[in-house]
């Protein structure tokens, strides 16, 4: 089912007694449409899961407009809204006996009796979701006792058992490890790309949003929500922009950001031999010590040059061979001595 | 689900426990009769002997009755607030329902010696004049609660109101403790540590009825007490409105509450442990297993709980609060012992 989700003139915050209320987010204006996986980026407190939760209807907005399709938001029941949108929470159950089955079942209870009775089909969903999402074996066992990645796919599969076009969640991917964390990311971006389902989750994780997302909804405190297709929107600057912070530099290269301070412990250049994962390697511990890498075909005449071949590295200063080393470790050994506090190479 | 055939079987077994337990409450007491006079006297046969038919059918059944029920009000009202709240340690007490009543009752039975009249020497205080202001206090308090639920978002902050209600009203009584006569300080002090056997033949049927009556509305509850484990706002994203659900389900337990401690004093206890027990039994969360389980389990030790208090073998009997807390910690210690592998929130 294709559907778009609108947002306009949305301002999110929390009425909290005062009349008024805190404002965290004005005047914001977006599209999500199905078969996206768009990503809430920007640092903590920018207001990124009060935005989920507003358009998710858990909030009300202070003032503006949510669109499902041409149905505002507030006036949608909460029986239609469960077949429209599920969620992925942060949110921490404290039942003890709660299975990973039982957490899941709770996504066809919009769709069962008064009472919760699960039909045929509805077990066949749950267990074909599960088995597909590799939670099939977790059925019986005690959500409490699951890992954080095991437990976050279980609650994806509870939001995909509610068969909803829209699916919103909250820091999907924090407190995950790295290998867990491109598992889910790769779940989400199948449940958009092959299921073409609305796929909205925030993060504040910069890699996981440049590599995954195909828009990007940058946030940050007192700028305007700005959207866009992460690559254009690195290269144009807005992503070093709204996650800047004093004394970090963005590195357009590598999309990431990297302390200023390191440029004060410039030890000098190192030239290496481009190409490689030694060379890769070998250029990010160099950057960590303090130097700055410059890549390089063949030896220069001045300067430390360092080539890998043959399952070796191979050291040279202005272009005369100074021995080979197995690992990175000894490479560096070997620089930081020659250095030994004054400027190597130029 | 194979887990199915098990639960039954516990159902089975704790239904003929139950059953095993009501009648021995029949047939034990501090009068020694033959159990063919006790059978005789319960389905009334010509030949039953007539103390037989008094002690029988006047003053063990209605305690029997009266037992069951409340193990049943308290125990799935226990329940419901330990999912609504989810905080293991919710349990009746904790809406200060019980200290609404212990109010009321101090108000009547305490008030006349602070002006100076001894009330109870007077005899102007009956049975049924305690009830109605148990009920008054208890319901007093449940209204208030219900006043503030109403305009407060967060149902924790609900609980804590609701101790502390209990804590501003128990001070209230000692006040009134304070500077009241010893007579009916006794009289207060005693109803303070519960009974199964004030209630008449009368009242304990209505007792009865209000524990049907509770069962039959709070299985109407189970698909909402379900969604509300994962929390308030997984309940809305599943079509609930988990305010409406925490205010009705407020109501009806403080209710079930009132009427259950109006009629036999707070019993402590039986309400936190019972859920517990039924949950370490049935080793789930599924409000629909823990409901009927809860009340076979909370009908079970009442009449257990009932039982001990009579000392088998004694002339004397121990007040039925002392028993239930002697019986009811130390299951709400072993069960938590037990479930130490898994990890509290």
């Amino acid at each position: 089912m294709e559907m778009t989700l609108k947002i306009e003139n949305l301002t999110t915050g929390y009425r909290s007694g005062k009349k008024s209320g805190v404002v965290l987010q004005q005047k914001i204006n977006a599209i999500l449409k199905t078969g996206q996986l768009v990503c809430v980026l920007g640092p903590n407190g920018a207001g990124k899961s009060t935005l989920l939760k507003t358009i998710a209807g858990f909030h009300a907005p202070l003032s503006g407009e949510i669109y499902f399709g041409d149905h505002p938001l507030n006036t949608l029941s909460l029986k239609k809204l469960s077949r429209l949108a599920s969620v992925v929470l942060t949110e921490r159950f404290s039942d003890l006996y709660l299975t990973a089955f039982d957490v899941v079942r709770m996504g066809r209870f919009p769709y069962v009796s008064f009472f919760g009775r699960m039909k045929k089909e509805d077990m066949v969903l749950i267990n074909q979701t599960m088995d597909k999402l590799g939670v099939g074996s977790l059925k019986e066992k005690l959500f409490y006792n699951l890992s954080d990645g095991e437990r976050q796919k279980v609650l994806i599969a509870r939001a995909l058992v509610q068969d909803t076009p829209f699916l919103f969640l909250d820091e999907p991917v924090a407190f995950i490890d790295s290998p867990g964390r491109i598992e889910i990311m790769e779940i989400l971006s199948e449940l958009a790309h092959r299921l073409g389902k609305a796929v909205l989750m925030t993060t504040h994780d910069m890699e996981t949003g440049l590599r995954y997302a195909d828009i990007l909804w940058l946030m940050q405190r007192g700028k305007p929500l700005l959207a866009g297709i992460p690559e254009d929107m690195v290269l144009q600057g807005n992503v070093g922009e709204y996650f800047q912070r004093s004394g970090l530099h963005f590195d357009v290269g590598k999309g990431r950001f990297r302390a200023e301070s390191k440029s004060l412990r410039n030890l000098g250049i190192v030239f290496v031999k481009n190409g490689g994962h030694e060379s890769a390697w070998l250029t990010n511990a160099m950057e960590r010590k303090g130097f700055t890498v410059v890549q390089e075909e063949s030896t220069p005449e001045q300067g430390i040059f360092v080539e890998y071949k043959n399952g070796s590295f191979r050291l040279y200063q202005n272009a005369k061979p100074m021995g080979e080393v197995q690992r990175i470790a000894a490479v560096l050994e070997k620089i930081e001595a020659w250095g030994n506090g004054t400027q190597v190479g130029k | 689900m194979h887990s199915t055939f098990r639960n039954n079987l516990w159902f089975l077994l704790l239904g003929l426990l139950g059953l095993l337990l009501f009648v021995a409450n029949l047939g034990i007491g501090s009068v020694m009769l033959p159990w063919t006079e006790v059978l005789k006297a319960l389905f009334h046969t010509t030949h039953a002997d007539t103390t037989a038919l008094v002690i029988v059918n006047q003053y063990r059944m209605p305690q029997a009755i009266t037992a069951l029920a409340t193990g049943i009000l308290l125990s799935m009202s226990g329940l419901v607030l330990q999912t609504l709240f989810r905080n293991p340690l919710a349990g009746p007490s904790v809406l200060g329902i019980s200290s609404g009543a212990s109010l009321g009752v101090a108000v009547v039975l305490l008030s006349g010696s602070v002006a100076g009249v001894d009330l109870s020497s007077l005899a102007v205080v009956g049975n049924l004049t305690v009830v109605l202001a148990a009920l008054a206090g208890a319901l007093l308090v449940l209204g208030i609660i219900l006043f503030v639920s109403a305009r407060v978002a967060n149902v924790i902050t609900v609980l804590i109101i609701g101790i502390m209600l209990g804590y501003a009203v128990s001070a209230v009584v000692s006040v009134l403790q304070f500077f009241s006569g010893s007579e009916d300080l006794h009289a207060y002090v005693l109803w303070g540590l519960g009974s199964f056997s004030k209630a008449t033949v009368q009242q304990s049927f209505l007792l009865l009825f209000t524990a049907f009556a509770g069962v039959a509305i709070l299985f109407f509850y189970v698909k909402p007490l379900n969604a509300l484990l994962l929390g308030e706002d997984y309940a809305r994203s599943i079509g609930f409105r988990p305010m409406r659900i925490q205010r009705v389900l407020i109501f009806v337990t403080g209710i079930l509450v009132a009427v259950g401690t109006a009629f036999t004093g707070p019993i402590a206890f039986l309400g936190l442990a019972v859920p517990h027990l039924a949950r370490g039994l049935f080793k789930t969360s599924q409000q629909g297993v823990l409901l009927p389980a809860t009340i076979l389990t909370g009908a079970s030790l009442a009449l257990f709980c009932n039982l001990l208090a009579k000392l088998p073998g004694y002339d004397i009997s121990l007040p039925i609060n002392a028993v239930t807390s002697l019986v009811g910690a130390p299951v709400i210690i072993w069960v938590i012992m037990k479930s130490r592998h898994v990890k509290w929130g």
